[in-house]
């Protein structure tokens, strides 16, 4: 297990360098350059700039420099803030970001099991068939009209929460949230309901029962524990998504988080910013998706770790 | 849909499958809201061109002069009113639709292409050469592709596009067109992000079926490899793949839709379902329809194609048949 763990610890290392290496090569292979404006400047301070950027240096030198320094865990300075380190734009930003996502996440979870969990046990009800239409439809609507529509109406036309805006307290959180989440709680439902159903006619099921357990504890102590298997395996793609997710509800909502410094850095060609975003949020992810992984053997004994 | 029926007749399987497709209401459903969107798309701009003179680019000579509101809200002469500078929506709607369709379609196909190959041939070949490619496939899931297809698109959009997309796109739509090229771009970034997945069902079919008599019959023939794999292995895993396709299609129309929202998808002069809302999103407190109407388009497409993928899903496979 700690080899396990160990092991896919290094291998995210490599990965993550690997990542930025590919935005590298794409934003190097880019016309134009990210260092120099449009505008003509004075060839002394062009030179200069090249100088102070390593510009002047064959390309496998930067791309060496580059990387040494994004082991080292810094990422240098942003070219339009000037005057800002790429590490304080991102730990400025990001914790916006990481509780819209982190809440959104919870309350998919929570609503998601809950009406994936009742839809299984009264299979063919209308609380079955009415859920999963609405699931159908949470992953139907894009999160850029979902975001607007609550908007117009819980802000314009209700006047109940603030159109936008951060730092309203609770209030000022609500909208963003539930746009966010709306797509995995659809997600969610669907994978429990599904999973549920299988594991419950499982013959570890019958087994359980046939012991005399009663339903309850055959249900959340057996059932469910199988049953949540594919929803934690989809827990590592929606990180990746939630990531777009994040982007187009800090732009609907105007939140200073990191997406949306993200999409502004590869507007302005801000390379160095670029660079540090790509770096930072591609080990995040890894790091979660190897939790989620380790958390597999947890809730099914029958999954060993080579 | 109706020549499918007619090339699997006699084969009981598929006219089954076609049974079991009838009798869920939410894929019929789907099916016909589907149909009706693809006509609508494809002959509607031209209808309402010959009917009321409208176009998608059509500016009313008494709009855009003094400080008149050229937008207008729903109306008989526009069912879904006008946008800012006062062009017909429903017009404009219809015709982003296409693009919309044409990006999910046509990605979604590139995404085919690779993802059953890739995947073929891993599971095909097996051992050492399948268990590397998987491993490449696990390595590439794991990247947070959005944040490479945000700065692929930021960098080799606009003028940048490579020549030979460009070249592309001018065998189609003329030289000099910068929006198409633009739109060729999003075929193949949105295509080579998607067929990861794709790779994985692939594979998982063609291991099942390698070791069945037909390919030992094949093999003493004396057929080759490749066409032992494309031929004779692809053909018969064609069940899961057209529903993994159906249902990759709504999820790259919301990738695209996504990256115009941000504006670095579809550009002008060509609109798509995603730069609509995002140019109505400008509005939304004063010209809420802007933004309804074409995300309430999307919305319903979006509904369709995955009722119809779950409900294809069910008919073809009745064994992974969700109870």
């Amino acid at each position: 297990m700690l080899n396990f763990i160990l092991r896919r610890l290094l291998i995210i290392i490599p990965m993550a360098l690997l990542v930025v290496t590919v935005t590298w090569g794409l934003i190097r292979m880019a016309p134009g350059n990210f260092y120099i404006s449009e505008r003509s400047l004075p060839p002394a301070v062009e030179q200069n700039i090249r100088e102070k950027y390593g510009l002047d240096k064959p390309w496998y030198q930067q791309y060496g420099l580059m990387m040494l320094n994004i082991v080292k865990l810094d990422f240098g300075e942003s070219l339009r803030y000037t005057g800002q380190s790429v590490n304080e734009i991102i730990y400025r930003h990001f914790p916006y970001s990481a509780t819209i996502g982190l809440l959104a996440y919870l309350l998919a979870l929570f609503i998601g099991l809950g009406a994936g969990l009742l839809a299984a046990l009264r299979q063919n009800s209308p609380f079955d068939y009415s859920s999963m239409a609405f699931a159908m439809l949470g992953l139907s609507v894009p999160n850029f009209v979902l975001g607007p529509v609550l908007v117009l109406v819980f802000s314009l036309w209700l006047f109940w929460l603030p159109p936008a805006r951060w730092g309203g307290g609770i209030s000022s959180v609500i909208l963003p949230v539930i746009t966010l989440a709306a797509i995995y709680m659809a997600y969610i439902a669907r994978l429990t309901r599904a999973g549920m159903l299988e594991v419950m006619r499982s013959d570890y099921i019958r087994t359980a029962r046939a012991k005399g357990l009663n339903e309850r504890s055959v249900l959340l102590k057996h059932g469910l524990r199988g049953g949540i298997i594919p929803v934690v395996s989809f827990t590592g793609p929606a990180l990746a998504s939630l990531l777009a997710g994040t982007v187009v509800v800090e732009k609907v909502f105007a939140i200073p988080g990191l997406g949306n410094i993200f999409i502004q850095s590869v507007l302005n060609r801000d390379e160095p910013l670029i660079l540090g975003i790509v770096a930072f949020l591609s080990i995040l992810i890894m790091i979660f998706n190897l939790v989620v992984d380790i958390s597999y053997g947890f809730l099914d004994p029958r999954i060993r770790y080579e | 849909m109706a020549e499918n029926v007619e090339t699997i007749k006699g084969t009981s399987l598929g006219r089954d499958a076609w049974r079991r497709l009838l009798k869920n209401k939410l894929a019929v459903f789907g099916l016909v809201v589907m149909v009706i969107m693809v006509i609508a798309v494809t002959l509607g701009p031209l209808i309402i061109r010959l009917t009321t003179g409208l176009t998608a680019d059509y500016i009313p000579s008494d709009v855009g002069s003094g400080e008149m509101v050229n937008s207008f809200p729903p109306s008989g002469r526009h069912p879904m009113g006008t946008d800012e500078a006062g062009r017909d929506l429903l017009s404009r709607v219809l015709q982003g639709g296409r693009i919309s369709l044409m990006v999910g379609v046509i990605s979604t196909f590139v995404s085919l292409i690779v993802g059953v190959s890739y995947g073929a041939i891993a599971g095909y070949l097996g051992g050492r050469i399948d268990n590397i490619m998987m491993r490449i496939v696990d390595i590439i899931y794991a990247i947070p592709y959005i944040l490479i297809v945000i700065v692929l698109l930021s960098v080799f959009g606009g003028p940048n596009t490579p020549g030979w997309i460009t070249s592309l796109a001018e065998i189609f739509g003329g030289a000099g067109n910068q929006g198409l090229a633009q739109i060729f771009l999003l075929f193949f970034a949105l295509g080579l992000v998607s067929w990861l997945t794709m790779a994985r069902v692939v594979r998982g079919q063609i291991l099942s079926l390698k070791n069945q008599e037909f390919v030992m019959a094949a093999k003493a023939t004396g057929v080759s490899t490749p066409a032992i794999i494309f031929r004779h292995l692809v053909p018969n895993a064609l069940g899961p793949v057209i529903v993994y396709a159906t249902l990759t299609v709504p999820s790259v129309m919301l990738t695209e839709a996504f990256l115009s929202f941000l504006g670095i998808g579809v550009q002008a002069p060509f609109a798509s379902w995603g730069s609509l809302a995002a140019d109505g999103i400008k509005n939304i407190a004063i010209y809420p329809w802007q933004l309804l109407f074409p995300g309430l388009t999307m919305a319903l497409t979006l509904f369709s194609l995955n009722f119809l993928g779950d409900g294809l899903r069910d008919a073809l496979d009745p064994q992974t048949r969700k109870f």
